[in-house]
Formats: structure tokens, C-alpha cells, sequence
């Protein structure tokens, strides 16, 4: 099992909002919200709490959020600065599988053993992403609750015949519910997972027509070997390469299970 | 020094010698400066390789310091009639400098171009490898030498073409090679600089004796144009030149 993680500030912005982190067998994002003051410093609060807790094998967002918040409150930061995504991975030996879970919009991806790719990418029409600190908040909740929680997930295939797309979430109205997306990938079937921030959907050509996301994937995933720092010097080389604008920052991390895995599972 | 089973052997188009490299699956950073040192030790050398030997110690102890160590990697290699690789692409942290005691062992002849052809084409063809795999690469190599080529099978011309070779390839950002003379007459001084001009050295730059303040002043020189390439990994240009 190895992972890695990578970040980049986008062309327009004065600091990079995103953050990413990856451990033996843990990779995660986080995208602060514009909007939000000192949101570059709650999304390192909000994923350096899910990092302390993945070290640990597990991930709940609750838990994550109010030691974030516990954090922020120490450093004197407001606690708005928390609206922030996190979308993780991780590798679950109990159940043979890599776990992932999104809050808030992004692009969850994964590598087929046969080499095709699947990805959700999360949506909030209205541009509210459900972030996780709502839920330390009532009033923020509710008042989120009333007013926004549109979200759609788009389903990408890209395997051997042509690539397609399905709606497979169209929510209108956020409960609290499905606030947090999940998904278990079995090491069985699947020997790679990436976790995105939004940035992954806004990376424009040269000319700087806006690229579709599979054919952001298709090269943003094409790695080579998954040793060392796999994930930041594909996206480096990715963007180098292929001239690629950052229409937005963009983080990314991804956990690859070998086949000795496999076995073991 | 280094582990030798965490080295991957590689050969060189058009030369009898290859080189080693840390395989890279081992590698921990994403973007590298590759540094080759190539050192003379022919016997004319004898009576300063200690000194030689120093430098280079020297230059790896600076770099194991340097804020861009962990995007350095080095490989040293001896040479006169033949050349012998004292130990191949490593990262500086890696590096314990006190293996360079005795490393500078004194044979024969001068087979300068043999040994400018290996290192610089070690470079280019472990550079290309780590490109492949989107590592950002540059380099620079270095040839110490008290005297002219009288051994070698390459030419000028084939060093020449292994460093227009370095950039064309596009395996490397930028590539910088620098030809040394230490203990030069004004004889020798006239050879070296006639052996940039046509081997396509980037620059020539000598010391009239070898002692141990001209030979420390050769490290820091090193060291810091080393640091200089480092830093300007990314730019798309090579590190300035800096003043000797």
C-alpha cells in the first residue's frame, strides 16, 4: 500500500486554499471555501484533524470537525474559517477494501484492475458545497438546510468501449442524512483510488477552453509507477506537459494497493 | 556509504562503461539536480590526491546542507587509463563523506574524454529515466584534471555530441558541464582550454597549483554552482554562472 498527496495554488489565487495530505495507507483533500475568512488555514485544521484520526484507521467527521474547530478557537481564528471540503481514502485490511468518503464537492476516482476508470464528481448547483462544519453549527445548518443542498454526483466510466456519464445522485434538497458521501472499493477489483478537490474540473487547455474531466483523469491518473512521490510529480509532469492552466487550486491524493495486497486481503 | 542492492546498473550507447543509480522506486523527492563529479587520477595526480580527495568530501558536506540536499543526487567517478565508479547516483543525504578517503587511487593515463563522455552521458540517460517518470530533472558535471586527453577512445567531438545530445533529448531541464585544471602550466592551460572549445565544455576554469586553499576554493565553487543549477530547477534555464 502506498500513497501520496499534492497540491497547487490556481493562477488567480493570492493563497492556495487546498490542501492534501497522505499517509502509509491514507490519502485525503481539503478545499477551503473563497468566501470564508482564513479558509487556507481551516482546511490544514480540518485535514490535519482527519489526518490524526486516519492515522488511527478511522474517520469520523464529527470527531474531525470539533477537533478542528477546538484548534481554530486556540489559534483565535473565526470559525467560518472551517467551511472547508474533505474528501478521503483509506485502506480498510478488515474489510478488504479502500474506503472513501466526500463532504462537500470534489472528484472521488478510481483504477479498475483492469485498467478502466470510474469517478463521482460532486456538485453543488448553487454553489454551496455541504461542508462539514455545518454540523457543529445549528444555525449555520439550518439555515443551510433551508436554502441551498442541491447536489448532484456524476458518474464517469472510461474503460474499454466509450466513455459515458450517468446522474447517479440528484438531491434537491440536502437532509441530514446523506451529508456525507461513502464508498468501499474492493482491493479485489479496484487497486487505486484518488481523492480531488473541484480544481480537477477546472483545468483548462492553452487556449483555455475548460477540459472535460475525463480527459482530465485520464492523464492526471496516468501514472507510471506509484513509489515516492507518485501523485505530486504526475500532476507536476500532467501540467508541464500538456500546458495546462489551473482555473482553480487544485489538490490531490491517491492510495495504490499492489497486488501483494491483494493476496493479503 | 550507500547501500549497493538499492543501486540499479545502466549502460551508456556508444561506451564501454556504464553507471549506478538509486533505483527509482527507492526515491523520496519529486524533482533532482543530478551531479557528476568525474576526478583524474592519473599518476601526475599522486602528489596531490589527498587534496582531490578533500574537495570532494568537501563538496559533498556542503551539499548535505544545503536547503536543496533532498533534490541532489551524486555520483563520483575516478579515472586514467580506465574508469572506475566510486559510487553512482545517490542522494546527498545518503552520502557519508568520509568514503572519499583513499577514493582517488592512482593509475596510468589520462583518458579524459572516456571519463567527460561517462559522466555526461550517466546524466542524460538516469535523467531520462526519472523524466519518463515525471521527475523535473537537471544537471551538472564536473572534470577535474591536471592534463590534456592521452588515452581515451572517445574524442572531443563525441563529448561534444553527448552534451548536445543532454539538451536535445529534452531528458533534462538544463545541463551545465565545467572542465577543471588543477596544477596547470600555462602549457596545459592552452590544452584545457582548446579541449572546451572542441568537447563543448561550458566552461573551463583552472588553478595554477594544488594546494589545499586552491583546492578548498574548487569545493566551494562546486558547491555553490551546484546549488545554483539546484535552485534553478523549474525556471526552464540553467543556474547562473557564478564567479570563481
Amino acid at each position: 500500500m502506498h500513497a501520496d498527496a499534492t497540491f497547487v495554488i490556481g493562477a488567480r489565487h493570492e493563497v492556495c486554499e487546498d490542501w492534501a495530505a497522505a499517509g502509509d495507507a491514507w490519502a485525503l483533500v481539503c478545499d477551503g471555501c473563497s468566501s470564508s475568512p482564513r479558509s487556507d488555514f481551516g482546511a490544514r485544521l480540518i485535514g490535519r484533524a482527519a489526518e490524526r484520526s486516519l492515522a488511527l484507521g478511522q474517520l469520523c467527521p464529527a470527531h474531525v470537525v470539533e477537533a478542528a474547530a477546538e484548534q481554530a478557537r486556540n489559534m483565535a481564528l473565526p470559525a467560518r474559517c472551517l467551511d472547508a471540503t474533505l474528501l478521503a481514502a483509506w485502506h480498510d485490511p478488515g474489510g478488504g477494501c479502500i474506503r472513501a468518503l466526500a463532504m462537500g464537492d470534489g472528484v472521488i476516482a478510481a483504477r479498475r484492475r483492469d485498467g478502466s476508470l470510474e469517478a463521482w464528481s460532486i456538485e453543488h448547483p448553487d454553489g454551496a458545497p455541504a461542508y462539514p462544519s455545518y454540523l457543529i453549527d445549528d444555525e449555520r445548518l439550518g439555515h443551510y438546510l433551508r436554502s441551498h443542498g442541491r447536489r448532484r454526483v456524476v458518474h464517469h466510466f472510461d474503460g474499454p468501449t466509450r466513455p459515458r456519464q450517468t446522474v447517479v445522485v440528484q438531491d434537491e434538497h440536502l437532509s441530514l442524512a446523506p451529508w456525507c458521501l461513502r464508498w468501499a472499493f474492493p482491493l479485489s477489483r479496484y487497486d487505486m483510488v484518488a481523492v480531488m478537490s473541484d480544481g480537477a474540473t477546472a483545468l483548462r487547455t492553452p487556449d483555455g477552453s475548460t477540459l472535460s474531466l475525463g480527459d482530465s483523469l485520464r492523464e492526471l491518473l496516468a501514472f507510471r509507477r506509484h513509489r515516492g512521490r507518485f501523485v505530486r510529480r504526475r500532476v507536476r509532469g500532467a501540467l508541464r506537459k500538456c500546458g495546462w492552466q489551473l482555473g482553480d487550486d487544485l489538490a490531490m491524493a491517491a492510495i495504490w494497493a499492489p497486488n501483494d495486497k491483494l493476496e493479503a486481503a | 556509504m550507500t547501500n549497493p542492492t538499492k543501486l540499479s546498473h545502466h549502460a551508456i550507447v556508444g561506451s564501454h562503461y556504464g553507471f549506478s543509480a538509486t533505483r527509482i522506486d527507492d526515491l523520496g523527492a519529486a524533482e533532482y539536480t543530478l551531479v557528476a563529479i568525474a576526478a583524474d587520477a592519473s599518476g601526475s595526480v599522486g602528489a596531490f590526491r589527498r587534496r582531490i580527495e578533500k574537495a570532494i568530501a568537501e563538496v559533498a558536506l556542503a551539499c548535505k546542507s544545503s536547503p536543496r540536499a533532498d533534490n541532489l543526487m551524486l555520483r563520483v567517478l575516478r579515472f586514467d587509463n580506465d574508469l572506475h565508479e566510486i559510487h553512482g547516483f545517490v542522494p546527498l543525504p545518503a552520502i557519508d563523506a568520509k568514503r572519499y578517503d583513499g577514493c582517488v587511487e592512482i593509475g596510468g593515463a589520462t583518458a579524459l574524454y572516456d571519463a567527460a563522455h561517462n559522466a555526461i552521458g550517466s546524466v542524460t540517460r538516469y535523467g531520462q529515466d526519472l523524466a519518463d517518470d515525471d521527475f523535473e530533472v537537471n544537471g551538472i558535471v564536473f572534470v577535474i584534471t591536471d592534463g590534456g586527453d592521452n588515452a581515451s577512445s572517445a574524442r572531443a567531438a563525441t563529448v561534444k555530441n553527448a552534451l548536445e545530445h543532454a539538451v536535445t533529448s529534452e531528458a533534462l531541464e538544463s545541463m551545465i558541464a565545467v572542465l577543471v585544471g588543477v596544477n596547470i602550466d600555462a602549457a596545459t592551460s592552452r590544452t584545457l582550454s582548446k579541449v572546451k572549445s572542441e568537447a563543448g565544455f561550458h566552461r573551463y576554469i583552472e588553478l595554477q597549483d594544488a594546494t589545499a586553499s586552491s583546492l578548498a576554493k574548487l569545493a566551494d565553487f562546486v558547491s555553490r554552482s551546484i546549488g545554483a543549477q539546484s535552485k534553478a530547477l523549474g525556471t526552464g534555464h540553467a543556474g547562473a554562472a557564478l564567479t570563481f
